[in-house]
């Protein structure tokens, strides 16, 4: 056998962390705030729940599941763990394929993400950001920061420019993950989850005292800013209308399923380097938890009150690149000590963003290791390789984001509800939950409730069909339509099925040499 | 407001207690251990 020395993490905090970290992103700060201030708060939180209950934790306890189980037998990546799962079916190493592509894929335009908030911090520390009041300012700043505009932007001034620092958020990704599991991706995130609590802290500190900073508005306060985020609205009626309409349930269900990182094919892989002994149920959950705590209780409580303080109801709505980078600048003028805020703002969106991404290479580096036999060192080259080949792509196309929008849509929402379908299909019916039950039992701090094999089995299917259904019906129309009509959106997608084809030809190369090494004597 | 933020982060530090505690391995399960001797003694009933 010429499989790579078998890796394992050195800490229990570490691996909590790490994937606490790999779930912990943009979407905690910015994207939830926004559905929950949409739908009235306490509203939306009785779906968002439900969801986290009968889809999120399932699906979690499922992964780190059959992550250990084939870590334990000498797989570490989704193709190879789906192959000793389904062993009657030849055709699972290749579904396995998803477990790759959907992180890779990803992180191709998340590093690009990073490097905004890597940026923006930067300018903030520098003292550079200073844009005054108008709101129309910070809109045309990011647009020619991302190359909104115009195709290939960025690249007229590549060492001056935004690129400076994609290609620092590049390298540094790159470093950290060839320095392995341990000193790279767990040392790190020992460092970097800390920070991010302390750095989100401090804003929340920040926020929470603002009082009412403008006498001439007193309304413009700190509760009503909480109300805004928080309340059901005027009254009962309205909290019953809420509840009952189907498109919330939806978003909250996306919302969960989103934010917990399932169906990524990261925490799978994470959970393979974990020992038989190791506890798997308790680490799990808190990962769980750590992610609501950094959504509800530090997400929900400083985006849209720090936004509706100083800009009013008006200003505290939009989606998460209007919220995080055109409207948290201009709330960041008027505030207070504004320039520490704002670089402590974006430097706790970098870190929660460089913990995903680092964790989206590492799927595919244990692919690579375990499957072709490559060293670590040579594995992250060629991952950096085809991941900043994508990368740059994505900032080629910038026009409108529109190879950022693509890849974001097929593989960073369609590919995850493909992924998390193959795998609820996995543990629910072909491992079944008497046996996943007992993976999660083994060295367990924390009994797993009985009824969640009933559940994985039976209800997390159908809820994952009916949100699926729900935003296929909604947006796959429209998606064909773009692709029919923009041909930045044809040659994104052509280079996704190019990425695809790449990583089904090795996993092909993959089985042939699994194939040999267990029929050698 | 009180509901969901108190809820989320109660479940979170409930968490990290129960982590942090020092392990007591006699109260780690042994699933398929368990289980194993859950089987042969259900077939011993079975088949006596």
């Amino acid at each position: 056998m010429s499989r790579p020395a078998p890796e394992n993490w050195s800490t229990r905090i570490g691996v909590i962390l790490a994937v606490t970290g790999s779930a912990v992103g943009l979407g905690n700060f910015l994207r939830f705030p926004g559905l929950a201030a949409k739908y009235d708060g306490g509203a939306f939180m009785i779906p968002y729940f439900i969801a986290l209950l009968l889809l999120g934790l399932p699906l979690a306890w499922a992964e780190w599941a059959m992550g250990r189980h084939g870590g334990t037998r000498g797989h570490h990546s989704a193709p190879g763990i789906f192959r000793l799962l389904w062993k009657k079916n030849r055709a699972a190493p290749y579904l396995g394929v998803l477990g790759l592509v959907v992180p890779i894929v990803i992180y191709m335009y998340y590093v690009f993400i990073e490097s905004w908030c890597l940026g923006y911090a930067w300018h903030y520390l520098t003292g550079a950001m200073n844009l005054g009041t108008n709101p129309e300012a910070y809109t045309q700043f990011f647009a020619a920061y991302v190359g909104l505009d115009e195709n290939a932007a960025l690249f007229s001034d590549f060492l001056g420019g935004p690129l400076i620092f994609l290609l620092l958020c590049i390298g540094l990704n790159f470093i950290l993950i060839n320095r392995g599991l341990i000193r790279g991706i767990e040392l790190f995130c020992l460092w970097a989850m800390p920070s991010l609590v302390f750095c989100a802290i401090l804003v929340l500190i920040r926020v929470l005292t603002l009082g009412t900073p403008d006498p001439a508005q007193p309304e413009l306060n700190v509760v009503n800013g909480l109300g805004q985020m928080w309340n059901l609205g005027g009254d009962k009626q309205s909290f019953w209308a809420s509840l009952a309409n189907g498109k919330m349930w939806m978003e909250a269900a996306g919302q969960i399923f989103f934010s917990l990182s399932v169906g990524f094919g990261v925490i799978i892989t994470y959970a393979s380097y974990l020992r038989k002994d190791d506890d798997i149920a308790l680490s799990s959950t808190t990962a769980v938890a750590g992610n609501e705590f950094f959504e509800v209780s530090l997400g929900g409580m400083i985006t849209i009150p720090a936004a509706f303080i100083f800009l009013g109801a008006a200003g505290a709505v939009g989606g998460s690149f209007a919220l995080g980078f055109n409207t948290f600048p201009l709330v960041f003028e008027h505030m207070p000590l504004g320039r520490w805020v704002g670089f402590l703002w974006f430097f706790l969106l970098f870190l929660a963003a460089i913990t995903s991404s680092l964790s989206m290479l590492q799927p595919a580096i244990a692919f690579l290791q375990e499957g072709l036999g490559l060293s670590r060192s040579r594995a992250a080259s060629v991952l950096c390789g085809v991941g900043t080949a994508g990368t740059l792509f994505v900032v080629w196309f910038s026009k409108g984001l529109v190879a950022l929008d693509t890849f974001d849509f097929w593989i960073g929402t369609f590919c995850i509800y493909l992924l998390a379908s193959v795998q609820t299909f996995l543990f629910g019916w072909v491992f079944t939950p008497k046996r996943g039950l007992e993976e999660l039992d083994e060295g367990a701090e924390l009994r797993i409730p009985r009824i969640f094999g009933f559940v994985i089995k039976y209800v997390s299917p159908v809820y994952l069909l009916l949100v699926f259904s729900a935003w296929a019906y909604q947006d796959v129309g429209q998606r064909i339509t773009s692709f029919r009509e923009d041909p930045a959106v044809r040659w994104s997608i052509l280079f996704l099925l190019a990425v695809l084809a790449l990583f089904l030809w090795w996993i092909r190369l993959a089985v042939r040499r699994w194939r040999t090494e267990e029929a050698a004597p | 407001m009180l509901a969901s933020v108190g809820g989320s982060s109660g479940f979170f530090f409930w968490c990290v207690y129960r982590v942090l505690r020092p392990p007591d391995k006699s109260k780690k399960m042994q699933g398929f251990l368990h289980t194993e001797l859950e089987i042969e003694e259900k077939e011993k009933r079975q088949n006596p």
